[in-house]
């Protein structure tokens, strides 16, 4: 098995797949970064207010930002004017006057501080991204090995099947690492580099945590990548599930569709907080979301780390257990 | 002893069944020519020895004369089988988007060989393809990818060989040379083969053993000896006893050979004389309704074995 890792190793190295989502997802981080940063210049916000002629509440509404995706105050505005607003939510009036930038020189402080690591990290995990690009590369990888047949190059015994289907699970999730990583230092380094601060608030232990629950959850989309592979023998039925499942887009929708039946078979309401995209949900929070109960035992007042961990676990299990159980039998 | 031992195989696809009942024996050292019809069932045997399909019913044991490790189905242990079988079934499997050379890497990785980079240039030479060992798969003719598929197969120095069609795409010199490769492989290092083929030619020249294949059962298997003997002259006799004629022949004549068509022919070949044939016929009383002298080539032969099945 461990040889059979060191070639697929060598394969996704040697080949640009790997190299090609690697950049997409540098470049991903780099561009946000830099949009943020313009975006929440002052000037742009003093453009943004006078462009739109906006009056205070016009202002307030539109600028409005929620304390707990971007750490923003609230703009507020008395008797039409246009305000600013200091660090600790006090307004400051410019009464008449035509915003300038300086005037939202705090909220620029605001919109360029994020609570923490993970509330950094977490906003791009939400979206997808790492998902995607995790199950875009498996279900390239692995449908390479049945639309080449490179695999008949490897006579094996049904325990080669075994060790074969174990080391790609491996694989998937060695995949998901590495993303992982990049994704990490490269949102760090870019958002860094634009002058945005994400204090280590939540400790080495709690954004272990958080690296450690993210990790599992990009495993468990990569392995059901795979498995459509293996069920499917097609490259764009995985790569189709990987656009539409990893992107949580499919579970959006199933939520939604649930939500409807709950009302008439109420335990289906539970439903979603069984799927991996409620930990991913959670995940896109930051860690101060994982200490507080919550997820699919957060009735019975469990974290809701707790609970994401059972729940991406048991995904794992499952996935797991039906590609060596049912995959295993089929002919390569 | 054998080297590959199939009893009783047989493989099932949505209720048919493309092999069936099939027996096989491949000695050690042996170049087995395997002769089928297309869709006989050839590719899929081969495939059930290497353990890429698994049968629906039988037995395949390779290196059953060893001391069997691992599991039943096979006489070597699992994790040396990558090693010790080397296969090049249907068109090579190869990675396109990666070199000569990566693709040889990516198995040497696999099955675990020492000093990969060295044998992977050692085998590219010996096919020949150590020129473009950087060129991308995609890019390579269609002998070229040939003679790759070939390197894969050579790639873990393999004790047992399974080609399937591997003249496919060769020019006569390629076809020529890999030809003399595979003989040298065969008498220099021990290398047992199977190889199959629709090229009867380049068989004929190599194969010390044929198995012929015909709706997924074995019709036949001989030796090349005996290939040549009821390949070469012969004599087609029927007569209106034919049970009674064969006795007869083969008590006057033992050193004959004898062998019963499906009308009832009896086909004498082998160590015999034409004149001995007819006296002995003329001392049984029995009508004689042909006497004819033949020859047949390899190709006919085969047909005809291969469509004796039909007739029967």
């Amino acid at each position: 098995m461990l040889n059979l890792l060191r070639s697929d190793l060598f394969r996704l190295i040697r080949g640009k797949a790997l190299w090609v989502m690697t950049a997409v997802l540098v470049a991903c981080m780099a561009l946000s970064a830099a949009m943020l940063n313009w975006v929440s210049q002052p000037e742009f916000l003093a453009f943004y207010a006078q462009t739109e002629q906006m009056t205070a509440d016009e202002v307030r509404d539109e600028m409005r930002f929620e304390e707990t995706s971007t750490g923003l105050v609230t703009v507020g505005a008395d008797d039409g004017a246009v305000l600013g607003a200091s660090p600790d939510g006090t307004l400051v009036a410019v009464a008449g006057a035509a915003p300038t930038p300086e005037d939202f020189e705090a909220v620029t402080a605001e919109m360029r501080r994020f609570s923490g690591v993970t509330a950094l990290f977490g906003s791009f995990m939400a979206g997808g991204l790492l998902l995607v690009v995790t199950s875009l590369i498996t279900a390239l990888f692995l449908a390479s090995d049945f639309e080449t047949r490179f695999v008949r190059n490897l006579p094996m015994g049904r325990r080669g099947r075994t060790a074969y289907y174990v080391e790609k699970l491996l694989l998937v999730a060695l995949v998901a690492l590495w993303f992982l990583a990049v994704l990490a230092t490269s949102c760090a380094a870019s958002f860094a580099v634009a002058g945005f601060s994400f204090p280590l608030s939540e400790g080495i232990g709690g954004l272990l945590a958080w690296l450690l629950l993210t990790w599992m959850a990009a495993t468990a989309y990569g392995w059901l990548t795979a498995l459509t592979v293996w069920v499917t023998r097609s490259k764009g039925a995985a790569i189709a599930e990987a656009l539409v499942v990893s992107s949580t887009f499919l579970a959006a929708l199933v939520i939604q569709l649930l939500g409807y039946f709950a009302r008439v078979i109420p335990w289906l309401g539970a439903v979603p907080e069984w799927l991996p995209s409620s930990a991913v949900e959670m995940l896109g929070r930051g860690a101060d979301a994982l200490a507080a109960p919550g997820g699919a035992l957060g009735f019975a007042g469990v974290s809701g780390g707790a609970s994401a961990l059972l729940v991406l676990a048991l995904w794992l299990a499952v996935c797991a257990t039906v590609a060596l159980a049912a995959c295993r039998r089929r002919d390569l | 002893m054998s080297v590959i031992e199939v009893r009783g195989l047989a493989k099932e696809y949505r209720g048919r069944r493309v092999v069936d009942r099939f027996d096989m024996t491949v000695a050690r050292g042996d170049i087995y020519g395997f002769v089928g019809k297309n869709g006989a069932g050839k590719s899929t045997v081969m495939k059930m020895i290497c353990g890429v399909v698994t049968p629906t019913a039988g037995e395949v044991r390779l290196f059953a004369d060893e001391a069997p490790v691992g599991e039943a189905a096979t006489g070597v242990a699992t994790n040396d089988l990558g090693r010790r079988v080397g296969a090049l079934i249907e068109e090579p499997a190869l990675l396109p988007n990666l070199s000569a050379y990566d693709n040889l890497m990516a198995k040497a990785l696999a099955i675990g060989i020492v000093d990969a980079p060295e044998r992977c240039h050692e085998v590219l030479r010996l096919v020949g393809l150590d020129y473009a060992e950087r060129k991308k798969a995609r890019g390579l003719s269609l002998g070229m990818k040939q003679r790759l598929g070939l390197a894969l197969a050579l790639l873990g120095s393999p004790d047992v060989l399974l080609l399937d069609e591997p003249f496919n795409g060769l020019d006569p010199e390629g076809t020529r040379s890999l030809r003399k490769l595979l003989v040298r492989l065969n008498e220099v290092f021990g290398v047992t083969m199977v190889v199959s083929s629709h090229v009867l030619d380049q068989l004929d020249r190599m194969a010390t053993r044929y198995g012929v294949i015909a709706d997924g059962t074995m019709v036949r298997e001989m030796t090349a000896e005996q290939v040549q003997a009821e390949c070469g002259e012969s004599l087609r006799v029927r007569t209106t006893d034919p049970a009674r004629t064969l006795a007869w022949l083969q008590e006057a004549l033992p050193a004959a050979t004898y062998r019963v068509e499906p009308d009832q022919a009896i086909i004498v070949s082998g160590d015999y004389d034409t004149e001995a044939v007819a006296q002995a016929l003329k001392a049984t009383g029995q009508v004689i309704l042909e006497f004819s002298p033949r020859r047949r080539d390899l190709e006919e032969y085969f047909v005809e074995l291969m469509e004796g099945r039909h007739r029967a």
